[in-house]
């Protein structure tokens, strides 16, 4: 049964140093910020943690800021896209204090999550075949892959292979375009699957190659939805990307949500919903709680937030974490940061526009 | 009936049905908006928010209270006309569609 708490008793009770955290939403939108700042204000108990998401990523980028990431599991990486360099994440890169980052493709990563969500041992796909991504696996060099001699896993939340490649035993068959004549599909020419029959790369046999994808498998999955019912069912609005595919692969799952609902409400349009109430162990109530990223239906992004950091992500790693001290570490919690630093009136002045989800006037200048 | 004509009644039958369905998932919020409004009065009437606080929660009901009030004066149109088919009465009513410029949000969105 979800349990109803603060941000503060979530983060408390479940998000420990090291803790594999994934982290939700999708790009600007629905980023579970209410848990991030209060992880950022714990950062004196919590230390770093290992960071599992699809990437973006304002949450890496501020966790990242604020040294709160020593292993690192994500895609593409950058301030969404105002910025496409993460300036927190590659600093610390650079200088070693991110030891571990793991790097698949967004498509790669999502594949991982539908291997989770259903309990598949592995996802097949083909995308990242033909790039240089499985050439590179700093989690095995780290030696943290496979098992120790008495037989336990060296680190059950690191996958053995980071990918295995294989013959497809069906010979391409379930990407040739059957239905139709006339031809390979635009799909199938990007795929080269004339010239991957040809080649001997991966297995040493010729012919059609499938790549595996181990599940993803985090401790803890944070989103954000809007509505979340009093006994834990979610439904969200608006873009899902792989968030209830990485709600379903973890042992723990938080969800903060601009509204708590009585169960009656989403049960009229079962449908609708994406989570069911037992999969959610916590749910934190903070309307304005994904500021500065979207929830659709109920306040865009704050573009000028976006833009404002862009300029200060490029300043120093210490300019950069005092911004963070002063904005969100002195804050007793999301309703003081909300009100004091960031301000009611400007949280009213990104109301979504009835009808469209988002605020329809807002100046987006790229 | 001919077909043509059993078409024509389906489509009104199932416009309605599609309303009725609508409304009945939306009934279950709306039965929490008196609740909510009483709580957000007693919050109004500890006097402790600020002027500028009042202000943006005064917009926002003055627009909520705006589109329901469009919608509901559309729904009453539909239902005047309801009417006046039942009692076989000839159509008093504009049975013109409502202008795109006049239509509330819910509907200008479809």
């Amino acid at each position: 049964m979800a349990e109803i708490m603060t941000a503060r008793e979530a983060v408390e009770r479940y998000i420990k140093t090291g803790t594999q955290v994934c982290w939700g939403g999708f790009s600007y939108t629905r980023r579970p910020f209410t848990i991030t700042r209060e992880v950022i204000r714990q950062r004196d108990r919590i230390q770093h943690h290992f960071c599992t998401m699809n990437g973006g990523a304002s949450v890496e980028e501020a966790l990242a800021a604020n040294d709160l990431v020593s292993r690192m599991e994500t895609t593409y990486v950058g301030l969404e896209g105002i910025q496409p360099v993460a300036y927190s994440i590659r600093r610390r890169i650079q200088d070693g204090s991110i030891p571990l980052f793991e790097d698949y493709s967004n498509y790669g990563y999502a594949a991982r999550t539908i291997a989770g969500r259903f309990g598949w041992p592995f996802a097949p796909m083909m995308a990242e075949l033909g790039s240089d991504i499985p050439e590179y696996d700093t989690f095995g060099k780290a030696g943290l892959r496979g098992k120790n001699a008495d037989g336990s896993w060296i680190d059950p939340r690191i996958p053995p292979k980071k990918f295995a490649v294989i013959d497809d035993p069906f010979d391409g068959w379930g990407l040739r375009p059957h239905a139709f004549d006339g031809g390979d599909t635009t799909a199938n020419k990007t795929n080269a699957i004339d010239r991957t029959r040809e080649s001997d790369k991966y297995t040493g046999n010729k012919g059609v190659k499938v790549l595996l994808v181990p599940p993803v498998l985090p401790e803890v999955t944070v989103i954000r939805a809007q509505r979340v019912a009093i006994d834990g069912t979610v439904r969200m609005e608006g873009i899902l990307g792989p968030d209830a595919e990485q709600a379903m692969c973890a042992k723990v799952l938080i969800v903060e949500c601009e509204q708590i609902v009585p169960s009656d409400e989403l049960r009229a349009t079962p449908e609708l919903n994406h989570l069911p109430a037992h999969i959610t162990t916590a749910i934190v109530e903070q309307p304005f709680g994904g500021y500065p990223s979207a929830v659709p239906n109920y306040y865009d992004y704050d573009w000028d937030w976006f833009v404002s950091y862009g300029r200060l992500n490029r300043k120093s790693k210490e300019e950069v974490k005092e911004w963070w001290t002063k904005h969100v570490v002195d804050t007793k919690d999301d309703w003081d940061y909300l009100q004091r630093i960031v301000g009611m009136n400007r949280l009213f002045e990104l109301r979504a526009t009835p009808g469209y989800g988002y605020r329809a006037d807002l100046k987006r200048p790229m | 009936m001919s077909n043509h004509d059993w078409s024509r009644a389906m489509r009104a039958i199932w416009l309605l049905n599609t309303i009725e369905v609508e409304l009945s998932h939306l009934g279950i919020p709306v039965l929490r908006v008196p609740p909510t409004l009483r709580d957000l009065g007693d919050v109004f009437a500890q006097g402790t928010m600020s002027e500028q606080d009042r202000q943006l929660i005064e917009d926002e009901l003055t627009r909520a209270h705006a589109i329901l009030a469009q919608v509901v004066g559309e729904l009453q149109e539909g239902m005047t006309q309801i009417e006046s088919l039942l009692q076989k009465q000839p159509m008093t009513l504009i049975t013109e569609d409502v202008a795109e410029s006049t239509r509330s949000v819910v509907w200008q969105k479809l």
